[in-house]
């Protein structure tokens, strides 16, 4: 993944074909595009929600510092963003829900987000059968 | 006109068909579905007919299979194979229409590829059951219940029919349902009680006779048809639930069967890999809802199974006193 910040656009929402589910550790993401899934800890996942709707990076900034984020940890977030951005699995938006009601359950650490080394299989054997069988 | 019902799970399927040719080849992969369900969810209907020209391959921005394309506008379902065999549904994705092409049709030769159609109105039914359908295997004893995960050919039957010698039951080594009730409880059901085992493995279970003799799986493949109830009696098994995710897979490395814990957050991804998720937000959603759920309540399981150990089955032990 790259490590080179990107430039963010203004108000950012989660790509539409990007499908984000909650698990016991933060949140699962899968790009239905790529079929790559990324991992994410409970602080990465409760700013994907806010990002569900929209959201410009100060409102990212401002809502972590409510959820406990100290000050010199908003480079962890802009890292997670740039993240989100260099893997294409945001995109510029006009919206902006901002909420004020989402919390982050647990104390805060710093967002984290791990791509799975190998993605699901992007061509289906069949309906039922996601893998093309090995040679027998 | 050719009619015929089956039940398929939870789903009834009425089939209209203008030829024998085209019933039997439909009828053929509804068949495979043997489990009776005591009772049934839905009712689809499926009319045949023979098309004068093949369908071009439609885009794929549903799914994208191997052999197969679906679309999907506004619920109604369309679906073309590379043979020219074409399938849609109205929008409530009761009624389905395949179209197999005319010149396929000489010598009544109806092509393979229509399976994967067949398949495809049974997995819409049941997602629209808020089931998940996995390519995946179980064994289940004394309140284990164990999903096994690999790839086609990875190894799943041979485990499975090598527990069942030992005690186990099955609930199937290929295609299961998964269905999470309104407590968060995630569930099992068998579907086929059929295994589909290679001609080499034979030599692990002698008492199935001459493999090579028993009716193909399909034409993509060598594995043959062995009915459970026929060999192994009592080892069917009609629910469970899970309580295991095990991730399998075969090594010459190594003579013995190794066991591993799998870290909580692989379980998830090695769920994902037994089910085919669709381009479609909601659907993904759905499976992937459905999928987290049952990785909460179960231990993941690293299985490494080595070359030896279907000739010496006690070496099964290992794996036995971890699902314990």
């Amino acid at each position: 993944m790259a490590t080179e910040p990107l430039r963010i656009p203004e108000q950012i929402a989660l790509r539409a074909d990007v499908v984000s589910t909650l698990v016991d550790e933060g949140a699962v993401l899968l790009d239905l595009q790529t079929k790559y899934f990324y991992s994410v800890n409970r602080s990465g996942a409760s700013i994907l929600l806010l990002l569900e709707g929209g959201a410009s990076r100060s409102q990212v900034l401002d809502t972590c510092a409510r959820w406990g984020m100290p000050a010199n940890d908003c480079e962890a977030v802009d890292g997670f963003l740039s993240v989100l951005a260099s893997e294409d699995l945001v995109e510029e938006t006009g919206f902006s829900a901002s909420d004020d009601t989402l919390t982050l359950e647990g104390p805060w650490a710093s967002p984290t987000i791990e791509k799975q080394r190998e993605p699901l299989q992007r061509i289906m054997a069949s309906a039922f059968d996601p893998s093309l069988p090995l040679a027998e | 006109m050719e009619f015929g019902s089956f039940c398929c799970g939870p789903v009834a399927v009425d089939l209209a068909a203008p030829s024998p040719a085209l019933c039997d080849k439909v009828a053929e992969t509804l068949n495979l579905y043997t489990v009776v369900w005591k009772s049934l969810s839905c009712r689809v209907r499926i009319s045949v007919a023979w098309s004068d020209q093949p369908a071009p391959m439609l885009t794929g921005t549903y799914l994208t299979c191997g052999r197969m394309h679906v679309d999907r506008v506004e619920g109604r379902v369309s679906a073309s194979c590379r043979s020219g065999a074409f399938l849609t549904s109205d929008a409530e994705r009761v009624t389905w229409t395949l179209s197999v092409p005319q010149e396929s049709h000489s010598g009544e030769t109806v092509p393979e590829d229509v399976e994967d159609l067949v398949g495809l109105v049974l997995v819409t039914a049941w997602r629209d059951l808020n089931t998940v359908a996995l390519h995946a295997g179980s064994i289940s004893r004394n309140g284990t219940c164990a999903l096994l995960c690999a790839t086609s050919g990875g190894g799943k039957t041979t485990l499975t029919a090598s527990l069942i010698r030992r005690g186990w039951q099955t609930l199937g080594d290929d295609k299961l349902l998964l269905a999470v009730d309104g407590h968060g409880v995630s569930r099992l059901s068998a579907l086929i009680h059929n295994f589909n085992l290679h001609p080499r493995t034979e030599m692990w279970f002698p008492e199935i006779g001459d493999i090579s003799r028993l009716p193909r799986y399909s034409a993509w493949t060598e594995k043959r048809k062995v009915r459970i109830e026929a060999i192994w009696p009592g080892a069917a098994a009609f629910e469970g639930v899970p309580t295991h995710v095990l991730a399998i897979e075969r090594s010459n490395a190594i003579s013995d069967i190794r066991v591993a814990p799998m870290p909580k957050e692989e379980v998830l991804p090695t769920l994902l890999r037994q089910t085919v998720v669709p381009k479609d937000r909601h659907h993904a959603a759905q499976i992937m809802k459905a999928l987290a759920a049952t990785a909460r309540s179960v231990r993941g399981l690293r299985v490494t199974v080595g070359q030896e150990v279907y000739r010496h089955p006690d070496r099964l032990e290992a794996l036995e006193e971890v699902l314990h």
